[in-house]
């Protein structure tokens, strides 16, 4: 009843259009007060503000994001979009799967949902737009893209999830990897099959001789050593993921600085675009600390899955109104808070009706990246709509194929949890 | 007059929230070299990367960007109300921010006096930087409070305090 | 004080928080062992809620949580708080106790309230949990912090010199730069990557720490038997919510407390053994430190202490009378710890 009151608060803040930073942080205030009194909403506002954010592992969302900028700086997006163009020529939605790609390959690496879709807001929507793609669907695709980065190593969120349920980290990162192979290949699918419906959505190019195609590389050298200069950090071990993103970004600064755009407007203009970014997901994050605590007091999680667990139904249908749950935490509330909250309670009941640990982490995380485009509270579709301007509610509209060819993964994993399980069976050692 | 304080105030903290961000660059940089090259990790790094530079740029930062309307909302159902009613909306945008701020002030506070009146710093010895516990604390009400005095201004003055919805492409707020 | 709904007239409910999944012997053999105790021995007029895996925050922020009375009994990690309660890591310094249930039995008479009007309360609470507005009800030890390193067997203190080694910040930080190894603070979930991809050359953790981060598939070697340190850890419950309650519902919480301190460090010592195990089993090799081995990790440990009362004294806190404290009440705890 409470809980009821509360998330009606906040959804009429959010309809009335007040900041979603400052609505989930009103009801988590609300929330608190009402569940515990003054003590109970002065111990959290005691300590949620300041170790909220005194994180080492937000570190990447501003670092990632000054790097997407500084690339702007450079000229060098524009440039490598212009490749993309002249290679995928007459290709159906060649922009839009070349975007899939690259954006998977750098979500892969980030580590961060969310810095994921804040740097390939910055970087790629306006390319898209210039070159006639639809708006709508250039930015739902980004949102969409961004979620990749929990499910390829490395995640600090699917090493979050092994830690709690105390299974092999190796293992579990290795069950990732496919799963995020096919989650990329399903958002590709869902791109050509919305240009092929409506094609004014995505324009085709024009053909163009081997020897333009062989000219446009030089755009590409800079953005690959940039590429490398991460990844190679990460999986050398010069760098942890979050040192790798301070790499990213003062190398794309270098970039500017080779290329000749530093200039102190510039630079002012790329951190104040960082900070702008940046502060707005740390406030929500933050906020939806909060919110959390309050949902976590009550205990509606527990009291869900406790009903859930008790009832007689095929593991498989007890597994997908799981699913269902988690849908509905994640349109609320930061995966971090969600896999600490919810797998010491879920994971014994999932264990009981046969399901194996490291498949339930991949499922977790993948239905939690969903709840990241769901509304009303979709973290990435927010940041891609502060980076571009455009109304989420458009975005959340356009993300809703994705999201269908996502849940259709969901059933495809429960169904055949072989496929998730094959890579850290055959490759995982003891 | 008060508005060009107040723009002072959150232009010099701004400043210090970028000047923290491209700090958090140079150190973790510096560490891996450091700890790669020289073979000497700088300790400290990671407790003064969590402890004072992101939270420096977040609670420093956070008054510009809610002047310059950074933080996004949903405009579904606000661009169909009449007219007449749209400023209401913004104020109570701007009201929600104003209590939910002046809560995080509040919070903060307690906070502070609590770590400075138990003078706690990380003792001498441990690899962190042991400096008073308060010197990262005290940026949480700072940078709440100022945001809370932007936001009773908006109140005032009934200007919306979230992106303004143009449709364009990247439109950027700038730190001057 | 007590939660708003659900519970039936006359039963107090309590709210405990802690940053221990369920499966960790501070929850399984601390809080679950403490309720059921509460429970029996109040004949059900105490009820608790439980929030385990910092569901309700991080370690740090339990003591706020605890004060204020967001919860009413929340766990206080003196080694996560060096800041704040420096002198309650007293047990965790270089070479104190390689088992858990001695320093337990000494910490439970250094952190004790004492009686209804303060007297008899040991220095650790007078100095520290009683200024902090807690009170001790039951506390463990985790000993026996190791070296585990990737591709560096380390047969004694000598070959530790000129590594780095992830190490979780306070007194572990001394132990390690003393070592003439380099101490390089990692967050938890990065280790396991950062030794994977040798980022670091090592951690240093006990092994029933080292489980859950499943550091036996990317650890090589581990030392067994290194005087490093340990880990204290303690469950309070808040001052304002103690006063609330009536006095025999406090005699319940107190001897609850006392029995569970005594039941959780053997809890600890089955799990370490347990963890050292499944860590061999999963590849670790662990190097038995020989008794001559151990005095030279001894030897090279010993300016840690002295170096720590130093430290103390020159904040202004009872560093020298804290240590003395500490080493005359395990001179004395005989193994079983306190009176259940
Ligand atoms: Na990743
Ligand atoms: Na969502």
């Amino acid at each position: 009843m409470l809980v009821a009151g509360v998330l009606l608060l906040l959804l009429v803040l959010l309809l009335l259009r007040v900041p979603v930073g400052f609505a989930i942080g009103l009801s988590g205030l609300v929330g608190l007060i009402s569940y515990g009194g003054l003590p109970v909403l002065a111990g959290f506002l005691e300590t949620v503000p300041h170790s909220a954010i005194a994180s080492h592992s937000l570190a990447p969302i501003p670092l990632f994001i000054l790097m997407a900028q500084f690339v702007l700086l450079s000229g060098v997006a524009s440039e490598l979009f212009d490749a993309a163009r002249v290679w995928v020529g007459r290709l159906p939605a060649g922009l839009g799967v070349g975007t899939t790609v690259s954006g998977a390959a750098f979500a892969a690496v980030s580590g961060s949902s969310t810095a994921a879709a804040a740097t390939l807001a910055a970087t790629s929507i306006p390319e898209m737009e210039d070159r006639g793609y639809d708006g709508r669907l250039a930015n739902g695709l980004v949102a969409v893209v961004g979620t990749l980065a929990a499910m390829v190593p490395p995640s600090i969120i699917l090493v979050f999830y092994a830690i709690l349920a105390e299974a092999s980290v190796g293992k579990v990162l290795l069950a990732g990897f496919l799963p995020g192979l096919l989650v990329t290949l399903a958002i590709i699918a869902t791109t050509l099959l919305l240009v092929r419906r409506n094609p004014d959505l995505a324009p085709r190019g024009e053909a163009h001789p081997i020897a333009v195609k062989v000219r446009t590389l030089t755009a590409v050298g800079p953005v690959l050593l940039l590429f490398a200069l991460v990844v190679g950090g990460i999986y050398f071990g010069l760098a942890t993921p979050t040192e790798a993103a301070a790499l990213g970004a003062l190398g794309a600064f270098g970039l500017c600085a080779a290329r000749r755009r530093l200039t102190l407007a510039g630079i002012r203009a790329a951190l104040g675009a960082t900070l702008a970014s940046s502060a707005m997901i740390l406030l929500i994050i933050m906020a939806a600390f909060l919110l959390g605590y309050f949902l976590t007091l009550t205990r509606v999680t527990q009291g869900l899955v406790d009903t859930i667990g008790g009832l007689a139904a095929p593991p498989t249908v007890v597994f997908l109104l799981i699913a269902v749950v988690y849908l509905v935490l994640g349109a609320f509330m930061d995966q971090i808070a969600i896999l600490a909250l919810t797998v010491p309670i879920v994971l014994p009941v999932v264990e009981e009706l046969g399901f194996d640990p490291i498949w339930f982490g991949v499922m977790v995380v993948l239905l939690a990246e969903i709840g990241l485009v769901t509304p009303p509270l979709g973290l990435n579709v927010f940041i891609v709509a502060r980076a571009t301007g455009r109304p989420p509610e458009q975005i959340f509209r356009a993300v809703v194929p994705y999201i269908a060819a996502m849940l259709l993964l969901v059933l495809l994993f429960t169904a055949f949890p072989q496929i998730v399980l094959w890579i850290p069976e055959t490759m995982g050692g003891s | 007059m008060a508005e060009r304080m107040l723009r002072r105030v959150e232009d010099a903290l701004g400043l210090v929230a970028g000047l923290a961000l491209a700090a958090m660059v140079l150190l973790m940089c510096t560490e891996v070299v450091a700890r790669y090259v020289l073979g000497s990790p700088l300790s400290w790094s990671v407790g003064m990367v969590s402890n004072y530079l992101m939270v420096a740029f977040f609670y420093l930062g956070l008054p510009v960007t809610v002047r310059e309307g950074a933080h996004v909302a949903i405009d579904v159902l606000y661009d169909r109300l009449p007219r007449a009613v749209q400023p209401w909306c913004d104020r109570l945008a701007a009201g929600t921010g104003l209590v939910f701020l002046l809560a995080v002030t509040v919070g903060g506070i307690l906070l502070t006096t609590d770590v400075a009146a138990g003078g706690y710093a990380p003792p001498a010895g441990s690899a962190e930087l042991s400096w008073p516990v308060w010197t990262s604390t005290v940026m949480v009400p700072l940078g709440a409070l100022v945001t809370a005095a932007r936001l009773v201004l908006l109140l005032v003055t009934g200007a919306p305090a979230s992106v303004p919805d143009t449709g364009s492409a990247v439109s950027e707020p700038e730190v001057h | 004080g007590a939660a708003p709904s659900g519970a039936p007239p006359g039963v107090t409910t309590l709210r405990i928080g802690d940053s221990y999944p369920p499966s960790h012997p501070a929850s399984r053999d601390g809080v679950d062992f403490f309720v059921e105790r509460a429970v029996e021995l109040s004949d059900g007029r105490l009820a608790f809620d439980y929030f385990p895996s910092a569901q309700l925050g991080e370690a740090e922020d339990h003591v706020a949580l605890t004060r204020s009375g967001a919860i009413d009994i929340g766990v206080v990690s003196p080694p996560y708080l060096a800041d704040r309660l420096p002198l309650s890591n007293v047990a965790d310094l270089p070479g104190m106790s390689t088992d858990a249930c001695r320093p337990a039995a000494a910490l439970s008479e250094l952190m004790s309230a004492g009686g209804p009007d303060g007297s008899g309360a040991g220095i650790l609470h007078t100095s520290e949990y009683g200024p902090q507005g807690l009170r001790m009800l039951f506390v463990g030890v985790q000993p026996g912090y190791e070296v585990m390193t990737v591709g560096v067997p380390v047969t004694g203190p000598s070959d530790v010199a000129g590594l780095q080694l992830r190490s979780s910040g306070g007194v572990l930080d001394a132990a390690v730069d003393a070592l003439g190894a380099a101490p390089v603070s990692i967050a938890g979930p990065e280790m396991y990557e950062a030794l994977s991809r040798g980022t670091v050359d090592g951690t240093t953790l006990p092994p029933m720490s080292a489980t859950p981060y499943r550091l036996d598939e990317v650890a090589t070697d581990s030392t067994l038997g290194a005087p490093l340190g340990s880990f204290t850890l303690s469950y309070t419950i808040g001052e304002r919510t103690w006063r609330e309650l009536p006095e025999d519902l406090r005699a319940v919480l107190t001897r609850a407390g006392a029995e569970t301190t005594a039941h959780l460090c053997r809890g600890i010592e089955e799990e370490n053994e347990r963890a050292r195990t499944a860590l061999a089993e999963g590849g670790l090799h662990f190097t038995q430190q020989t008794p001559e081995q151990v005095a030279q990790w001894r030897t090279a440990l010993e300016p840690v202490r002295g170096q720590w009362v130093a430290d103390m004294e020159a904040r202004g806190l009872p560093g020298a009378a804290t240590l003395t404290a500490m080493e005359q009440a395990l001179a004395t705890a005989e193994r079983g710890g306190s009176d259940g």
